[in-house]
């Protein structure tokens, strides 16, 4: 069923991994890249010709070194056809103030909280699949 | 009578004087006559009076008519008027002669001009009206006594000032009583006396009790007039000068009482002209904050006990005082003592200004101020202090939020994951990250001990030579060094020294040479300078790499932050930036960054 191309951007390898390994084994993904800060994603993103190249969805972390979740987000606003991409941040920061800084960015889907429970990434996938299937 | 013709020798009389017949031709006149009536003639024997004066009025010719039938007619003052229009007064007399036979047969004129006497006469009747006037109007009484009549006036104004009924009639007596028993009156007795007899003139400021007992105040002027050596009268203003008086002594009263504060005062207090803000007034106090005697400061200028850099703030503020732009003068500054050392002082002056709205003095007051002003830094210092141990709390509980909880959950994920993968070699690979999991966790904590363990109280600090320390530290990586043949250049005098913690100083120094290797370019030859040198009485260590540098537009503002790394390294842990400012700060000296990607980084430490 699932024809969703997925973006993992984060630099905690343990947190990459166990991604990557829900969506594969919940069959929620039939494409996974990680990157491990923002400066690699953009990097590839800048690459990509046509639209239909791009992920469907992003999950986004904070903190990253080289380039970080906000400082990505700040040159992400200037893709044109990101509007085809769906972003979500995901940190393990219980910060307010980042939850409030999130709000700021209209690209960001929603700000979920590690751990990422299966559920959550299954409700995640089935609004996108949706979202493409119209 | 002898009514006859008199002797030709009344030609010289010294009286005008005519004798004429009943139609009025001159039988005989003196010359003074001819003169005084201006007639040009020196004898006008046989001429006819209407002749000589054809302009004699209707009055004039009833009066020598009336004169030929008996009258008697004459006028102690009468006014005339010349044909040049010239005011004339005469004292005149017309009386008939007689024959032997007692018949009306001519009359005889006598006239004496009394023109000056009039003037003069007319002139002290006008100056007295008017002082009467002006006196009703200024509310200033007014008395006359005439020695002629023995009466004694006195005006309504200086009943009521004596509150008196105004149908009172005074006499010399009981006008003198009037004065406050005592001086006054013995005063008042002997001017008025004095006056009488010399025509002397008096003005005197005296107290009364009025009629009512109540004690007022009163300025007295008298004048006499005199007439051959006597008094002829008396006479004077009386005025109420109670209040003037009253506000007299309350502003001797009021500046009496600035003068007590101004020397008693525990305040500095300077009186100074605002114009060219010479010193005028020096009080005790002043003298005391300044450590300088009264009389030299009593001829400085303001300006001498301030310095050159900050008179303008003074002269700024005075200038919009003087423009009124501002109520008060108040502003802070530094002033000069005895001893050539400055003392903060606060001032607060106000603007004296005369009647006429413009200033006359300056009064200023001056607080020291350097206890509060030292009070105010010690609070910053400590505010300060409390601001960065905040911080370090924010930034800790951040650890605790975000670092704690990315391992806690990575646990929790894997642990899920391990209960459902059913091949033995994925298991493997999912204890195998729970392992290196918990490894990174004892590194967090780890982390975590060492920012609760960094002093940021006051240090003991102590002279160390840097040089010497700055080997010791590259002993100890020398492995590391030697390995990617990096070139260390130590710029630093043998003897310089550094008044640091030998610990904090170490691991500043460890840390920004292991940054460095940590951060090279892998192409070229890895080069890190340290320069060493005195800088305002501070120790400026510049520690300069050729390394990738870090983007300082992008990260710029993240650099000495914790767990802010740049580079991706895999060792790269976020922390020894942090540390390093830390320890700076806690010798009380601070750290600046400067780089530009692919040139090299440059940190300077101020100590």
């Amino acid at each position: 069923m699932a024809k969703t191309h997925a973006w993992i951007i984060d630099d905690d390898a343990i947190y990459t991994f166990t991604i990557k390994r829900l969506l594969e084994k919940n069959d929620l993904a039939h494409k996974i890249d990680v990157f491990n800060n923002g400066r690699d994603a953009l990097e590839k993103l800048q690459l990509i010709n046509c639209v239909k190249d791009y992920p469907d969805i992003i999950l986004l972390d904070i903190n990253m070194p080289v380039l970080d979740g906000w400082q990505f987000l700040d040159e992400f606003v200037h893709v044109a056809d990101r509007t085809s991409i769906t972003l979500y941040m995901v940190s393990s920061s219980i910060d307010p103030r980042d939850k409030e800084k999130s709000k700021l960015y209209k690209d960001i889907n929603d700000f979920i909280i590690k751990p990422v429970s299966v559920k959550s990434l299954q409700n995640i996938m089935m609004v996108n699949s949706s979202e493409n299937t119209d | 009578m002898d009514n006859s013709p008199p002797n030709p020798s009344l030609l010289q009389a010294p009286i005008a004087i005519a004798y004429l017949d009943k139609d009025l031709n001159y039988i005989i006149h003196s010359k003074k006559w001819c003169d005084d009536h201006k007639l040009n003639l020196d004898n006008i024997v046989g001429m006819n009076h209407y002749d000589l004066f054809p302009n004699t009025s209707k009055n004039w010719r009833e009066v020598h008519l009336r004169v030929l039938s008996g009258c008697y007619e004459s006028n102690a003052a009468e006014k005339f008027i010349r044909k040049d229009g010239s005011e004339l007064w005469l004292r005149w007399s017309v009386n008939p002669t007689y024959d032997k036979s007692q018949i009306v047969n001519g009359m005889v004129m006598t006239s004496e001009n009394i023109t000056e006497s009039m003037n003069a006469r007319l002139k002290i009747d006008r100056e007295h009206q008017l002082l009467l006037d002006a006196s009703d109007k200024a509310k200033i009484g007014s008395w006359e006594i005439s020695y002629l009549t023995g009466e004694l006036y006195w005006s309504d104004v200086t009943k009521k000032i004596h509150e008196l009924d105004l149908d009172y009639v005074p006499d010399v007596m009981s006008a003198l009583n009037f004065y406050k028993p005592g001086i006054n009156q013995e005063i008042i007795t002997q001017m008025f006396t004095t006056s009488r007899l010399t025509g002397e003139q008096f003005d005197v400021d005296l107290q009364i009790i009025t009629a009512k007992g109540n004690e007022r105040w009163v300025r007295s002027v008298m004048k006499a007039e005199m007439f051959k050596g006597n008094c002829i009268r008396q006479f004077g203003t009386f005025e109420d000068i109670t209040d003037k008086v009253t506000s007299d002594i309350r502003f001797k009263h009021a500046s009496k009482k600035f003068h007590d504060v101004f020397e008693a005062s525990g305040v500095g207090m300077l009186v100074i002209d605002p114009i060219d803000l010479k010193i005028t007034q020096a009080n005790p106090s002043i003298c005391e904050l300044l450590n300088f005697d009264q009389e030299h400061i009593k001829t400085a200028s303001l300006g001498e006990f301030i310095s050159k850099t900050e008179f303008p703030v003074l002269f700024n503020s005075v200038t919009d005082l003087l423009n009124k732009k501002i109520d008060h003068l108040t502003i802070d500054i530094n002033l000069k003592k005895s001893t050539g050392r400055f003392v903060i002082c606060s001032i607060v002056g106000t603007l004296i200004e005369d009647e006429n709205g413009d200033p006359v003095d300056l009064v200023i007051q001056i607080v020291d101020i350097s206890e509060i002003k030292k009070k105010e830094q010690e609070l910053k210092t400590f505010t300060s202090y409390v601001e960065r141990q905040n911080q370090r709390l924010l930034n800790f509980a951040h650890i605790v939020s975000h670092n704690l909880r990315s391992h806690s959950s990575n646990f929790e994920v894997l642990l899920q994951l391990y209960q459902q993968e059913t091949k033995e070699a994925d298991k493997n690979s999912i204890i195998h990250l729970l392992n290196s999991s918990s490894t990174q966790l004892s590194e967090t904590i780890d982390h975590l001990n060492q920012v609760v363990a960094l002093n940021t109280d006051k240090i003991e600090l102590s002279t160390i030579y840097l040089k010497e320390n700055i080997f010791k530290v590259m002993e100890n990586i020398s492995t590391n060094i030697k390995t990617n043949n990096v070139n260390v250049d130590v710029d630093v005098d043998d003897d310089f020294t550094i008044d640091a913690s030998p610990a904090y100083l170490e691991s500043i120094l460890l840390n920004l040479l292991t940054n460095s290797i940590k951060y090279r370019k892998k192409n070229v030859q890895t080069r890190i300078v340290i320069k060493a040198f005195k800088y305002n009485g501070k120790c400026r260590i510049i520690f300069q790499d050729n390394g990738k540098g870090i983007d300082m537009k992008l990260n710029g503002h993240k650099v000495f932050g914790m767990y802010k790394t740049f580079h991706g390294n895999a060792d790269a842990r976020g922390l020894g930036l942090y540390m390093t400012k830390n320890q700076v700060e806690a010798m009380g000296g601070s750290i600046r960054v400067q780089s530009q990607i692919d040139v090299g980084t440059t940190f300077k430490i101020t100590l």
